[in-house]
């Protein structure tokens, strides 16, 4: 089933090479990536309540939290596709790009998923290196797809920083590796099921997580590797900045956990690796606070919100059991809200033409539609009830009362920063006077139905949180990622 | 006396070499003479690697350091200096700092990297002077991806950093399954083309491959 998925990938990849109409090079995106959303539902849904699962040759392992996640990526690599139709028709349409490089898109983003599910099912170290790195690689050249100034500079950065980080993490992965292959595992070295519980040496293992964390840390955005974020999030097709920013972050996220997994089992003790997260997760939240106050483009202002977000969630995972149930919430949730807040930005873009909160106004006026989506999601992106991330940052708070009383006035402080930054950017970007002339009333599209169906999956989530069942399953999808 | 026998000198001389050429990249300002440093370290890397190969009987080990002469020594430097003709860009690098203070930092964080190895000596099973080649290229790797002012400095320094990691991973492991070792440096290489056709087009826009189009204030 997981090399069906690979294959569907692969199909898709492939398909925009044979596709020289517009029409027909986007029925084939739908279709494929409807067919891609299709198979990580069959693949998915049945693991998530599943035993854990490896696969024969021991190369791919699945968990309910690795199928969560292939779930997340197979949902809004979908609604990405049906929103990118509507922006690159405009787009195409203005002249701004030509047909080859939307060609290009579509492949890349197809290579950019199948490295993504790799990641996430892959028990070898090595191969969710070359797989993680592959993210990278599929994307640089998305991040400058418009070709202008901007867009070479942030594609560079991504490229150079990111490829840097990630060696770092590879010289962490060879360090476990090294551990594994101390203890007798021999080519057994390579996989995390094998590792798991063999004995390894606790200091080399403190040694590679100080590396992963930095290496793979870096495709997260923690700060301070964080440098490339909201350049490439802010440049890319808004689609792309979607999955960028809903479901790339989270995949890195989660290559961090299973090392830490490894870690804290050789260490008997999960505090050292704690530490380590909640620090630089506090330092991630904070950091951004002030750049969200002083924001002038309202990309970039999503995209320091990821970071800060990121950062948020490392803190969660850094709490142990019960901080692990809210970041997987807060995962969830922020996919969903960020996600949907891109979409909202690209049709923003379309029609203001500029990413400047200073020269874009009165949003709610000339886009009605889009205004009040993007007015939702950040209300739910703010943690207001009922959104999931109101329950996620709640449980957080509560629990850092007890245990880590001071990272936590820190964290409250920037959260009141962040809250203010947005409103003080936020207010005369939606409601104040169009400085545009008027154009045509926005009429209901595709993106709109699409941002609906993300807005309507979040608020369903956020209150389903108040049933104890929805807890449960949360609960039974951090004890499969710990049992691995 | 058979060819194994000479295997121990083969690894002093060509750890001796990378350790030399990193020195060498350090200080050098003229693009042909910056990228035939990088490929005569890669060079002694082959040369490592393929004695670890004969050593050990492993064709894996032997097929990897074809691999390295294939993508390192005549792939990449080629593709570098094709780019940089094709497009322009001027032979002449630039830095933050004079050639001498380049060498001599560089020269000092080798000697950290001999500390660096001699603490980790402690925790690994791997040989000291290897570790201690391994850090100096990787330290020096990533100082010239701080220090130097151009988009070739940056390819460079991450490619120097990479012929770092990859032979601390052979002092650490001892090879990885050829599948891995391939898909590590089909990576590499992809990054590296991606850098190349990067820095195309940012010289074909700027006309110079000066960085500091990176420092754009956008916040």
């Amino acid at each position: 089933m997981i090399l069906l998925l690979f294959g569907v990938c692969l199909v898709s990849a492939l398909l925009p090479l044979v596709m020289h109409s517009e029409r027909a090079l986007f029925r084939s995106a739908i279709s494929m990536s409807t067919i891609l959303f299709a198979s990580t539902v069959v693949l998915a849904v049945p693991a998530l309540s599943a035993q854990p699962f490896v696969s024969p040759n021991g190369w791919l392992y699945i968990d309910s939290f690795a199928a969560l996640l292939i779930l997340i990526v197979g949902f809004i690599q979908w609604t990405a596709t049906l929103v990118s139709i509507q922006y690159f028709s405009r787009e195409l349409r203005d002249g701004h790009l030509p047909l080859i490089a939307v060609r290009v898109y579509y492949g890349l983003v197809s290579v950019f998923a199948l490295c993504m599910f790799v990641v996430l099912t892959s028990n070898n170290l090595g191969l969710m290196w070359v797989a993680l790195e592959g993210t990278t690689l599929a994307t640089t050249l998305l991040v400058g797809l418009n070709g202008d100034r901007g867009g070479l500079r942030a594609a560079w950065k991504y490229l150079i920083l990111c490829s840097v980080g990630i060696s770092l993490g590879l010289l962490g992965v060879f360090f476990v590796v090294s551990a594994g292959v101390a203890t007798g595992l021999a080519e057994l070295a390579l996989s995390f099921t094998s590792l798991h519980g063999a004995g390894l040496s606790p200091e080399l293992l403190r040694l590679a997580f100080i590396f992963i964390l930095i290496g793979y840390g870096t495709k997260v955005g923690l700060v301070p590797m964080h440098a490339w974020l909201p350049d490439a999030h802010s440049h890319a097709p808004s689609p792309m900045s979607a999955l960028l920013s809903g479901v790339l972050l989270n995949v890195a996220l989660f290559a961090i956990l299973r090392y830490k997994m490894l870690v804290d089992g050789a260490l008997g003790s999960s505090d050292w690796s704690n530490t380590l997260m909640i620090t630089l997760g506090t330092l991630s939240f904070v950091v951004p606070a002030g750049f969200i106050l002083v924001q002038k483009n309202y990309k970039r202002l999503l995209a320091y919100s990821s970071i800060e977000h990121m950062g948020f969630a490392t803190v969660a995972f850094g709490l142990g059991t019960p901080g692990m149930v809210y970041g997987v919430i807060h995962l969830i949730g922020h996919s969903l809200t960020k996600s949907m807040l891109f979409f909202g930005a690209g049709n923003i873009l379309l029609h203001f033409k500029d990413t400047s909160l200073e020269k874009v106004r009165g949003v709610m006026t000339a886009l009605p539609y889009s205004g009040s989506f993007f007015l939702a999601g950040i209300v739910l992106l703010l943690a207001v009830p009922p959104s999931p991330l109101f329950m996620s940052e709640f449980g957080v708070i509560a629990e850092m009362f007890r245990t880590y009383p001071w990272y936590l006035g820190v964290i409250l402080l920037a959260a009141v920063i962040i809250g203010a930054g947005f409103i003080r950017t936020l207010i005369p970007f939606l409601f104040s006077e169009p400085n545009t002339p008027r154009a045509d009333t926005e009429r209901w599209g595709l993106s709109h139905s699409v941002m609906a169906l993300h807005l309507a999956l979040v608020v369903l989530f956020g209150a389903s949180l108040w049933y104890p069942g929805t807890m449960q399953f949360i609960q039974h999808i951090v004890s499969s990622s710990m049992s691995l | 006396m058979n060819v194994i026998s000479f295997i121990p000198y083969v690894y002093l001389i060509t750890l001796l070499g990378m350790l030399t050429l990193t020195l060498i990249i350090a200080g050098r300002m003229r693009l042909a003479s910056f990228v035939s440093a990088f490929r005569w370290q890669s060079i002694f890397l082959a040369l490592f690697v393929g004695a670890l190969g004969v050593q050990s009987a492993e064709l894996g080990l032997v097929a990897t350091a074809l691999l390295v002469l294939i993508v390192k020594v005549y792939l990449l430097p080629n593709l570098l200096n094709v780019m940089a003709r094709s497009s322009g860009a001027s032979q002449r690098l630039s830095a933050y700092f004079r050639p001498a203070t380049l060498t001599f930092s560089t020269l000092v964080l080798c000697v950290a990297a001999f500390g660096v190895a001699n603490l980790l000596s402690a925790v690994t099973t791997s040989d000291t002077l290897v570790t201690a080649v391994s850090f100096s290229m990787l330290f020096s790797g990533f100082f010239l991806l701080v220090s130097r002012k151009d988009l070739f400095g940056q390819c460079i320094g991450f490619l120097v950093m990479e012929n770092g990691i990859f032979t601390l991973s052979l002092s650490l492991i001892g090879g990885l399954p050829l599948l891995v070792d391939v898909g590590i440096l089909f990576d590499v290489v992809a990054g590296v083309i991606l850098m190349i056709m990067l820095a195309y087009r940012v010289q074909k826009e700027h006309a110079s491959l000066s960085t500091d189009f990176l420092h754009d204030i956008a916040d």
